[in-house]
């Protein structure tokens, strides 16, 4: 049987390029220049004790740190190009390496857009359902906290989250409000206890970590030592940038994408120097700042390219790519959703991207949506048949076959037809029949149909989740609650 | 600044499907099967032109077999490089590689009420409210005969569907339900009263005809006929094979890139050998099954992909190119038109087309609908402006001003922001603002918001038209009907 990432495999893609090499080169180089002659604000005196050991120039009162390309390209040189992000249940292992393509549920958005159209505040029971969705989907390959739990005390929400995703969902777990090495501890020992212990959660992390810079040119915003226990305990981390071109960028493209660099190889250079060999993940999230209405937009075009360029620098580096999207500024499942959200979809992806995050949400990353993710998953399936490509052999030329079919030819019956049939990509979603068909089905929408797919996830039993397991959390949990971790 | 300016994308972002190698494979394999297997050209007078040219010809069944040297000779003489001309010369079209177009589709028989949902046979003015509509939309680049003009008579029905285009709209037209030469000729007359003259036709055709192929190896019963009438008129021509993979031609991509290709190339060697010089357009509007209803999509990835790869096989011949786009199998404007739609041009403009075919309909290609040819208005400005790709110079990397503003740098007031923000893609029709003030507003949805803009479209005055050159076209389609009725 082929396992999940089998059917995500994608081979050597033929990639679109947004970036020439040459262009590829001046970004790094520019980003290298920064770098030296302004460098990065670190916040953390053990980020800055490595850096000055590695020939940084700190500072310890504005905690700036002036890198070296010499600093930096030692850290690059220890940078894993590839690894496994862990399922919940192995046969959701997501190898990432360059020839599989996954796609992820979102994250961070505070409100609920139910199926009649209103909105409310999130609990730890929509990231359940989302969770639940997520693993009901074949082409959403990892959780994450889609919304936040807001109903839980601040103090273990991230652990409530990650305790909703692990309850269900099989799949690997995206962690995205984490905040300071203390939540990192108890986390890692939730996810000890999926994995049956340190040296297999170092193997096959069950759960990934959000990191975000701030742009400009400020490493994570809560500190280094979260980056540090993650990566001592082998957890990928997601580099995320989040410029904004025009207000805390430049507004030009190239221009954002120098100081994403820069951001991303201060981070890398950071965190490799300290725990060499550091699972980390180019991420990223450029959006641009839309003059009419004053708001910041992740699907203009200028913000869908430049992370098309983070996936073409990720490469250019070695560092693994799982770049944002989905950020529709959308209010309801819609065209406009539908055909923003594509569009970087297919731009991303075919840039390289390794993974994309995140499905499910609406107006800017704010309202989660059921029907989106399901949108997600078709239209996934879609691009990711269309980034296979077209072999070219002499089997799949069949000029043979068109010789012999001549000018009558009915290929319908032929066994070439048949040997191939199974290899069209199929629609779920999305209507392939007649008018009439869909008239005498009740002339369905496609966000009704999509609510149904969520709904009738939802209506199946729950994956299994081992009550030792369980009882395992809620002790974590109520331990961090009663200040006892 | 002229109308073509803005739809300029240079040498685009690229997605390079196929490699050179596969290409030339494809090429190698279209030349085998035209010398070996043949065309059927249904026609005998392009039977002569080729066999003079040294093919082995059969009568009876009007086979052809072209040599490959043959072939090869022909499309030496193709051109690389045209210009689509309009009424109004403000939106000629160069066919150059370097600039991407839309125009509204074809051949659909009815009209989706945008108020109602309701679908009903289609009339010509349905016809000229879409060439209304793509007149007002900046991305969208030429009318056609979306739908038919089932309430005119067959015989001069084209005529009739032309002159509703281009009476609503002063862009250029696409021609796709012609049939018969002498159909050609008075269609060619209309042209040249619009464009002044036969020469000036010549130079600026007013409209492009789209002659399908018949998958596998036909060429269209009059289509050769009619192509040949056409390119001594100096009309581009646009060979346009759309077989359905696995049942008119190979399930493979490959294979039916191989067919295609073959049904293309066919049709220009002709013309080449009759017209050198005259310009063709590589086209196409494959489909291929969705199992799971057995029904065929323009849409499905594989379909997709083998537009793609015709758009290579232009590149290598240097002809400008022309595939289906925009024919969603989704019965009404929201979700489904959208994303299918969104792929589909991305795919056709990232793998060289220069043009595709078209907007406006659903259902695959059956229901006009306006109101989705603005929301793929919209998709387009975005498609455009991410094909243009990222301009990287000192001035756009901006390595100093980063240095300057440092870690507490507000970009928002320097003057390289508002130097360069202006460049920043514009949503015409998209929600950017925040959910209150959409709320506010009556919380519409896309497709309303394209409706309405359809509604004002078509509430304000239609495109000024020479009352001359209206009494003209009401001369030569009274004649054409006289003459229909004496034969």
């Amino acid at each position: 049987m082929t396992s999940h990432a089998d059917a995500r495999y994608l081979g050597r893609r033929r990639p679109l390029r947004v970036l020439a090499e040459a262009d590829m080169e001046r970004i790094h180089e520019a980003a290298l220049d920064v770098l030296a002659e302004t460098g990065v604000m670190v916040h953390n005196d053990r980020a800055l004790d490595v850096l000055e050991e590695h020939g940084c120039a700190v500072d310890r009162e504005t905690t700036v740190a002036r890198i070296p390309a010499s600093a930096v390209e030692e850290a690059l040189a220890t940078v894993p190009h590839g690894f496994t992000l862990g399922g919940h249940d192995p046969a959701f292992d997501l190898p990432i390496d360059g020839e599989h393509a996954y796609l992820t549920s979102d994250g961070c958005a505070t409100m609920v857009r139910e199926a009649d159209g209103s909105v409310r505040m999130s609990t730890k029971a929509d990231v359940y359902s989302a969770a639940r969705v997520v693993d009901g989907l074949p082409d959403l390959s990892a959780s994450s906290a889609l919304v936040s739990a807001q109903d839980k005390p601040e103090e273990s929400r991230v652990l409530h989250e990650f305790d909703a995703c692990m309850r269900g969902s099989a799949k690997h777990a995206i962690v995205v409000s984490i905040k300071d090495a203390t939540e990192a501890k108890p986390l890692i020992r939730m996810a000890e206890a999926v994995a049956g212990g340190k040296a297999e959660l170092s193997a096959r992390p069950t759960f990934s970590v959000i990191l975000c810079t701030v742009s400009p040119l400020h490493m994570e915003r809560f500190g280094m030592e979260l980056a540090f226990a993650l990566g001592e305990a082998g957890i990928p981390m997601m580099l995320y940038p989040m410029p904004i071109l025009g207000a805390t960028a430049p507004v030009t493209p190239a221009g954002t994408a120098v100081l994403g660099a820069a951001e991303i190889l201060a981070s890398v250079t950071a965190i490799q120097l300290a725990c060499p060999g550091a699972k980390l993940i180019h991420a990223g999230g450029p959006t641009a700042l839309y003059m009419r209405t004053g708001a910041y937009f992740a699907n203009v075009p200028e913000a869908l390219l430049l992370r098309a360029a983070q996936a073409q620098m990720a490469r250019y580096w070695g560092l693994p790519a799982g770049i944002g999207w989905g950020g529709t500024k959308a209010k309801q499942p819609e065209a406009q959703s539908a055909y923003e959200n594509t569009l970087g979809m297919v731009l991303e992806l075919s840039a390289g991207a390794d993974f994309l995050f995140g499905a499910g949400l609406l107006d800017s990353v704010q309202q989660m949506s059921l029907e989106e993710l399901v949108i997600a998953d078709e239209v996934f399936g879609h691009v990711t048949r269309l980034l296979r490509g077209v072999t070219v052999n002499g089997d799949t030329l069949a000029v043979d076959l068109i010789k012999r079919m001549g000018f009558d030819g009915n290929y319908l019956f032929d066994k070439h037809t048949r040997g191939y049939v199974r290899e069209l990509w199929q629609a779920h979603l999305g209507e392939t029949g007649t008018y009439e068909s869909w008239q005498n089905a009740g002339s369905p929408r496609l966000e009704d149909k999509a609510r149904s797919v969520a709904d009738a996830i939802l209506a199946a039993p729950a994956p299994d989740f081992p009550e030792d397991l369980g009882r395992a959390f809620d002790d974590i949990i109520a331990a961090v609650e009663s200040g006892r971790f | 600044m002229t109308y073509a300016d803005s739809c300029y994308v240079g040498k685009r972002v690229k997605l390079e499907l196929l490699s050179p190698e596969d290409v030339r494979q494809i090429h190698e394999a279209t030349l085998d099967v035209i010398e070996t297997v043949g065309v059927k050209y249904h026609s005998q007078q392009a039977l002569d032109i080729l066999e003079a040219a040294g093919a082995t010809v059969d009568r009876e069944t009007t086979v052809a077999k072209v040599p490959a040297s043959v072939v090869e000779q022909a499309m030496s003489t193709v051109p690389h490089e045209f210009v689509l001309g309009a009424r109004n010369p403000e939106y000629d079209l160069p066919l150059d590689g370097e600039h991407v177009y839309i125009s509204s589709d074809g051949c659909g028989v009815s009209y989706r009420d945008p108020a109602t949902g309701e679908v009903r046979t289609s009339r010509k003015q349905d016809l000229a409210d879409c060439a209304s509509v793509v007149q007002a939309l900046d991305n969208v680049s030429a009318t056609s005969a979306v739908v038919s003009a089932q309430d005119c008579p067959p015989e001069t029905r084209v005529l009739h569907e032309f002159d509703a285009c281009v009476r609503n709209s002063e862009k250029h037209s696409i021609v796709v339900s012609i049939k018969e030469d002498w159909e050609a000729r008075s269609l060619i007359r209309m042209a040249e009263a619009m464009a002044g003259g036969a020469d000036e036709l010549k130079r600026r055709p007013m409209f492009t005809t789209i002659i399908c192929t018949v998958s596998p190896l036909h060429q269209e019963r009059f289509g050769m006929d009619l192509a040949l009438v056409l390119a001594e008129a100096g009309i581009p021509v646009s060979f346009y094979p759309m077989p359905i993979l696995g049942a008119t031609g190979p399930i493979t991509v490959a294979g039916s890139a191989v067919m295609t290709n073959a049904e293309f190339v066919s049709g220009a060697t002709l013309v080449q050998l009759a017209h050198p010089g005259a310009p063709v357009i590589h086209g196409g509007g494959p489909t291929a099954m969705y199992m799971s209803s057995g029904a065929y999509a323009s849409n499905s990835p594989e379909a997709m992909l083998l537009r793609a790869c015709q758009g290579h096989m232009a590149g290598f011949y240097g002809v400008p190119s022309w595939y289906g786009a925009g024919a969603t199998t989704a019965k009404e404007p929201g979700i489904q038109s959208a994303y299918e739609n969104a792929l589909a041009m991305f795919m056709a403009y990232s793998n060289g087309a220069d043009v595709t075919f078209g907007t406006g309909l659903l259902d695959g290609s059956r229901i006009l609908c306006l109101e989705n040819m603005v929301v793929d208005d919209e998709i387009l400005g975005m498609v455009k402006r991410i094909l243009r790709g990222i301009d990287v110079s000192e001035e756009t990397l901006a390595v100093d001003l980063i240095k300057k503003m440092g870690f507490n740098g507000n970009y928002l007031f320097d003057n390289h922001t508002r130097r360069h923000v202006r460049e920043l893609w514009q949503a015409q029709l998209g929600e950017t603002g925040t959910y209150e003030a959409w709320q506010s507003a009556g919380g519409k949805s896309t497709t309303d918001k394209a409706q309405e803009k359809v509604a004002e479209i078509l509430a304000a005055p239609a495109a000024d038209f020479p009352a001359d050159l209206g009494a003209e076209f009401d001369d030569i389609i009274a004649a054409a009907a006289a003459e229909a009725a004496a034969v």
